[in-house]
């Protein structure tokens, strides 16, 4: 008989307890001997532990015969059940099916998705729907499990927009159901250029786009916001790029759609792969002061992407001034670019939380200078971040790139042990260290 | 049929024909060994239990670890058991595959860990967690340790259905889990 205590209970009982810095990750057995002391000695160690448990799984994929009988009477724990092999000869149905979606169970979807229509069992068009998100989605392949934690834990950093290879599966199955359905619905026409999108497959992408706009389906924000993510695949110069750019939140307004915290973190990525361009500091700024009078306040993600424009070569730039400005609220003292800035959507109520990606990207399109004079960009961010009450709100993957950027900016560009110990300082409050992220980042951290 | 008679310094022996057409009781004094007869010995040496004790060496060679040493008697004082769990309480479930299951997480753990493990097996089940201790002297590296952890950890999970987690404990060599020599 036990007793399940409250969720509010707990989380009180977890705020007594803080990190103990002590001691080392819970990863690890608790040994003397097993303890790691170097970093390889962590890799080494938390991969050793996940090899073995992937030895233990080949074997039992090997020979599922053997791991068959159950005589534990608790509550199936449905990892350690027998694997649910489909083959010709086993029963399946829409509501299998519809399971297997569910728990994202890729292959075994297309699996006996293809029976179903080999015995010419009807699918509902819902189900069809999310079955096309799904093969979207994961592009056909089953996604590294999420019990290989640590593999991915220590995987390499990779930057956001770096491998940019087109890897989707023309042809494949989510080509098959789009081309299946009689008339794509606005909501399959969506999940098919997110999908496109997503695995960099550009030209696919931008012609179901098009295809779409002739037919008057209207798209939502989330479909725009990933077409924003492949113009840098395109072959077009610099400025054809920002000017694709601008011509798509054009689009997204006159459709009267709503830019969200995404819309900016994407505008600023593409802005941050095309940093030769003369214009982009300046483009970047004017961005997150529309989105500002939107209400979308800039994100960790941002500042990264700004951070790593910004801050390309060492460049000798006039301060700019105006970035104090600009980072504080709209309502306050006049900036050049509030005026200057392009509308390209109508003033909206919206209210967005701060996100750490925009930060992130504001950042790293402002430090190209080596700026002493404590005005800069990075303690502008750094003051903005330290307001917020309460831990840094973790909004997208790649807000954890943030403090990664931001530090190599303080001690490589800046070199200034001030703001280092500022942004540390900030790291340490909370919960904040979760936005490390991977492994890899701490250790580069 | 059991014999419950004590004489000291004779041997006294029942011998039952299996077949059933002899005495019941016949007493002989030299043994003749037949085939076909099943043979019932008492005596007081005999009576003497020597489940779990282990004889002396001439130059008191034989390490014995605590557990070895302590005999079965002393199990609740000075020794504890190595299997924990409710299946013998009143209402309690599974006691027949509990016990198979031990049996089991013994003899993979003996054969996976080679010649690692100095101490017994210790087995807790704690609602459907099984948590198996034990020392283990580190003749192999940490690396591989771990991946003996991970590996066994999981596989063992997959056969008995339920989250299985090892604690141990490393010792520097197996003499410090020796407890004495005899």
């Amino acid at each position: 008989m036990t007793r399940t205590l409250s969720l509010s209970f707990v989380q009180a009982l977890d705020s007594t307890i803080s990190r103990d810095k002590t001691g080392p990750h819970y990863r690890y057995h608790d040994d003397p001997y097993l303890i790691p002391i170097t970093p390889m000695d962590r890799r080494v160690y938390a991969l050793a532990r996940e090899s073995g448990r992937k030895a233990a799984a080949w074997i039992r994929d090997q020979h599922p015969h053997l791991f068959l009988s159950n005589t534990s009477d608790a509550p199936a724990v449905e990892k350690f059940l027998p694997i649910e092999e489909y083959s010709e000869e086993s029963e399946v149905s829409e509501e299998i099916l519809q399971k297997l979606i569910a728990s994202c169970k890729v292959v075994d979807a297309a699996t006996v998705y293809r029976l179903c229509s080999s015995k010419g069992i009807e699918l509902s068009a819902t189900t069809k729907q999310s079955l096309l998100e799904l093969m979207c989605y994961y592009n056909e392949e089953e996604a590294v499990a999420e019990d290989w934690v640590e593999e991915r834990s220590f995987a390499q950093v990779a930057r956001p927009g770096r491998d940019m290879i087109n890897t989707w599966k023309s042809g494949g199955l989510a080509d098959e159901l789009f081309l299946s359905l009689d008339e794509p619905s606005t909501a399959a026409y969506c999940a098919l250029i997110r999908g496109l999108s997503k695995h960099n497959n550009s030209e696919e992408a931008w012609s179901r786009y098009q295809e779409a706009q002739t037919a008057g389906l209207p798209l939502d924000t989330a479909t725009f916001n990933s077409l924003l993510l492949t113009i840098p695949l395109r072959h077009d110069g610099y400025e054809e790029r920002v000017n694709i750019l601008m011509g798509l939140l054009k689009t997204m307004a006159s459709k009267g759609l709503r830019p969200n915290q995404q819309t900016l973190d994407n505008s600023l990525q593409v802005l941050s792969m095309t940093a030769g361009y003369r214009k982009t500091k300046e483009l970047s700024l004017q961005l997150l002061q529309e989105m500002r009078l939107l209400g979308i306040k800039p994100s960790l993600t941002s500042y990264f992407f700004l951070v790593s424009i910004h801050y390309r070569q060492r460049q000798y730039l006039p301060v700019l001034t105006c970035t104090v400005s600009l980072l504080s609220p709209p309502t306050s003292s006049s900036s050049a670019y509030t005026t200057v800035s392009v509308s390209t959507f109508p003033r909206a109520d919206l209210y967005c939380k701060p996100s750490l990606t925009s930060y992130f990207f504001l950042v790293s399109i402002h430090y190209r200078q080596r700026d002493d004079n404590g005005s800069s960009l990075i303690y502008s961010v750094l003051e903005e971040l330290e307001k917020i009450e309460g831990d840094l709100p973790l909004l997208d993957p790649r807000d954890t790139m943030f403090f990664l950027q931001a530090i190599d900016v303080c001690c490589n560009k800046l070199q200034s042990l001030a703001a280092a110990q500022r942004l540390h300082a900030l790291l340490e409050r909370g919960k904040n260290q979760r936005l490390l992220g991977n492994n890899s980042k701490e250790v580069i951290y | 049929m059991t014999c419950a008679l004590k004489l000291p310094m004779q041997l006294f022996k029942l011998n039952i024909s299996v077949l059933g057409n002899q005495s019941l009781l016949s007493c002989r004094l030299p043994t003749m060994k037949s085939m076909d007869m099943q043979s019932l010995h008492c005596c007081a040496a005999l009576n003497e239990a020597v489940t779990a004790r282990y004889r002396a060496t001439r130059n008191r060679t034989l390490p014995l670890t605590y557990e070895m040493a302590k005999g079965p008697f002393r199990i609740g004082t000075e020794k504890s058991w190595n299997s924990w769990n409710t299946s013998n309480l009143l209402d309690g479930k599974r006691r027949s595959e509990s016990a198979v299951d031990d049996i089991f997480i013994r003899r993979f753990i003996t054969g996976t860990w080679h010649d690692l493990f100095v101490s017994e097996v210790i087995i807790k089940r704690q609602f459907n967690m099984i948590r198996i201790a034990g020392l283990v002297q580190r003749k192999v590296q940490p690396r591989k340790m771990y991946f003996l952890i991970g590996y066994t950890e999981e596989l063992l999970s997959y056969w008995l259905k339920c989250p299985v987690k090892l604690e141990l404990q490393t010792v520097a060599t197996k003499e410090d889990a020796i407890y004495k020599y005899i």
